[in-house]
């Protein structure tokens, strides 16, 4: 059996390239070791029949926006999405709240109500930033990452430039401080980082906090995480790619310097004649699949520095009743109707502290709590009249002294102590509202889908060494490998994890450029 | 590959203008954020370029040529930069004692900045458009935008009626057949043996 591309996983990197390829002419199989497809982007009935839960990703921040929904049409596959008027809401101890809104003028009101200067700095980072922003993040995203010497040559020439490679430079918690001076809209910008698993003090990642103060979006994927991924299933099989799941690859098979196919765990043997595409994490793909001795030493030992060791989360799906209703809705109304709720305590450095915690496994006893009701939003994933809920603390995957292990002892003991942090914002959330609960500890979240290494839900951590041009490896970010003919499409690589397809729309441009296919895209 | 096209009525005469188009310094004040240009020979300019992205300025150093010129009608440069490669064409028509000028401006981001470079060209082609119609105002008096600009096929023409739509289109189409002849012309000395 033989096609000119075979790609390993069929995560929604790997679908939207296949999707790419194939559209071009070439024909693509994906082979995907569990029943479903889609890796992340997984939406089961995880409590009780009806009640469709998100297990991983629930919201698609770049999506709708992306090359990749306009190119592969997927609104005409079936992916749709609904866009909360509110989006997050930062609830403070003391039942003051601050919700986000995409529009500025409205944002910065919103802001007022804590500080006026801060207001006024807000709209003038809009003003100043805001077009940059625009014109930049997503078309980085959308190509291989440039190398830091191309962003600093073009900044470096100007004062300002120069003001964002300071800030680029700092942490969040130094820029957050050089630019606001209302500690709540600073917990509340700092959420915006540590929400998708950014260390509140990490140096190097000021720029990618000014795009989270600037941009705020909340998309919902109707039916259901799962349904961007069956979208892209059906964009590949649309122009006659395979798709086939419950086919697990035991190996690439790599002749000479070249990947000549993949052989599965049944024994089967498919041959590729122009390239495998690697949709699985470094360390299973390059240590396992390939093997060392198909590679280059100085590429090993960066495939063994790859580090997962970030925040996780521990993760509870509920099936509830009623929606909950916040004690700070009594002061700010649309904090009960926002994509999420989150509650990270009343200062910066409650969040530095978790985070310092994590490191060294100790699961925080404070609420680092972020809950979504996408039901609020798209009735579909629950019976008429009733909801679900996902509600993530951030957790370690250690635990000290008993390792991954003590989940075990300590889950549902810290499922409770969980549930008690919400109701105490959210008094109705009893247990006579909760019809139905799964707790997913870090291990489990591993288990389902074990790109996510230690149970971090960015395939990888994203700190400076892990991102951009370093993403997976320095010299190694254009999803291209030391094995001729072996490509990478993973959220390990540019531009990191999270549900947006960057990757597997990237790499689909690598590889037509390599084999000069038809860039039917451009 | 981003392209815009853009369309003035300028108070003065061909000839005028011609003069005014093919020197590249009087051109240059006209294009907003050009900083500093230095002529290398008759044909060729370095210009410095300053496109501002809210506070954030972007200096691009390009080289500008003309490749192709039939006086006082037809003028062909091409700009390349590090990241990018602008071809514009400008033609000039007759219409009464004053000129129509139309300008076509194709933009190419090449390498890795390849998609910010027609990002932001998609962005900012139109307003900066307006403001070089705006200079020429102020240099030649009174100007009448007959165009909007747009992306190539998706014109806007105002207060045109259709005869003159049609009008319009056969120039433009004459304009096209003039590339394709000076294409072929070139194609045929480069294939010439000898030459």
């Amino acid at each position: 059996m033989s096609y000119d591309f075979v790609i390993v996983g069929a995560g929604h990197h790997g679908l939207a390239c296949a999707a790419y390829l194939a559209r071009a002419g070439e024909s693509v199989l994906v082979l995907e070791r569990s029943s479903r497809v889609g890796g992340g982007c997984s939406t089961e009935e995880a409590t009780l029949p009806g009640f469709r839960h998100n297990i991983c990703s629930v919201v698609h921040t770049h999506v709708p926006t992306s090359p990749v929904y306009r190119d592969l049409e997927l609104e005409r596959h079936g992916v749709r999405y609904v866009y909360p008027e509110h989006l997050r809401g930062t609830i403070f101890p003391d039942q003051r709240s601050l919700v986000m809104y995409r529009d500025a003028n409205r944002m910065a009101d919103e802001i007022a109500r804590f500080s006026a200067r801060d207001a006024r700095t807000f709209r003038q980072l809009v003003a100043d930033y805001g077009e940059f922003i625009d014109s930049t993040y997503l078309s980085l995203m959308y190509s291989p990452p440039l190398a830091p010497s191309l962003q600093s040559a073009q900044l470096e020439q100007s004062a300002e430039g120069r003001t964002l490679l300071q800030w680029q430079a700092s942490t969040p918690v130094q820029l957050l401080d050089e630019l606001f001076e209302s500690e709540e809209v600073k917990v509340h910008f700092l959420a915006r980082m540590t929400v998708l698993g950014f260390p509140p003090d990490q140096f190097g990642q000021g720029w990618i906090c000014l795009f989270r103060i600037l941009k705020a979006e909340a998309p919902i994927c109707v039916g259901g995480s799962g349904s961007l991924a069956l979208g892209l299933r059906r964009a590949v099989e649309a122009h006659g790619g395979v798709v086939q799941t419950d086919a697990a690859v035991h190996r690439i098979v790599v002749h000479g310097n070249r990947a000549i196919g993949v052989e599965l765990k049944d024994g089967r043997r498919i041959d590729a004649s122009k390239a495998v595409v690697t949709n699985v994490e470094p360390k299973k793909s390059f240590l396992g699949m390939v093997g060392e001795e198909h590679l280059p030493s100085p590429f090993v030992a960066r495939v063994k520095n790859y580090h997962s060791n970030g925040r996780s989360l521990f993760v509870l799906h509920l099936a509830l009743s009623a929606p909950p209703h916040y004690r700070a809705a009594a002061g700010n109304a649309p904090v009960d109707l926002a994509f999420s709720q989150e509650m990270f305590g009343g200062r910066v450095e409650d969040q530095v502290r978790a985070y310092r915690d994590i490191a060294t496994g100790v699961p925080p006893r404070m609420e680092m709590l972020q809950v979504t009701l996408p039901t609020l939003f798209d009735p579909s994933q629950a019976p008429a009249g009733r909801h679900t809920a996902v509600v993530w603390q951030y957790a370690p995957y250690r635990i000290e002294p008993d390792g991954p292990e003590g989940w075990r002892r300590l889950r549902d003991e810290y499922a409770e102590h969980v549930l008690g942090l919400w109701s105490s914002y959210a008094p109705n959330i009893t247990k006579d509202v909760i019809l139905g609960m799964r707790i997913q500890d870090p291990t489990d979240t591993e288990r389902h889908n074990d790109n996510l290494v230690n149970g971090v839900d960015v395939v990888g951590d994203m700190t400076p060494d892990q991102m951009g041009w370093f993403r997976p490896f320095a010299g190694w970010s254009d999803y291209r490998t030391p094995v001729e003919g072996l490509y990478m499409c993973g959220g390990y690589c540019h531009p990191g994890g999270g549900v947006h397809a960057g990757a597997g729309h990237n790499a689909a441009g690598v590889i037509a450029d390599d084999y000069q296919l038809n860039r039917w895209w451009d | 590959m981003p392209e815009r096209e853009t369309r003035f009525v300028v108070n003065a005469s061909p000839a005028e203008v011609w003069k005014f188009v093919r020197d590249v310094h009087s051109l240059c004040s006209c294009i907003p954020g050009v900083e500093k240009v230095t002529l290398l020979d008759e044909r060729t300019a370095d210009l410095t370029v300053k496109e501002k992205v809210g506070v954030v300025p972007l200096i691009v150093k390009l080289t500008a040529r003309i490749d192709a010129e039939d006086p006082p009608h037809y003028l062909h440069a091409v700009a390349t930069a590090d990241h990018l490669t602008m071809e514009i064409d400008v033609g000039l028509k007759p219409d009464g004692t004053r000129t129509e000028l139309l300008g076509l401006i194709r933009v190419k981001g090449e390498g890795p900045l390849r998609p910010v470079v027609n990002s932001l060209f998609d962005k900012r082609a139109d307003e900066r458009a307006a403001q070089f119609a705006e200079q020429l105002e102020r240099r030649f008096g009174a100007v009448g935008a007959v165009g909007a600009v747009g992306a190539v096929g998706a014109e806007v023409v105002a207060e045109t009626t259709p005869e003159e739509l049609v009008r319009e289109r056969g120039w433009l189409a004459q304009v096209g057949e003039w590339l394709r002849r000076l294409w072929q012309r070139l194609q045929a000395r480069s294939a010439s043996p000898g030459k």
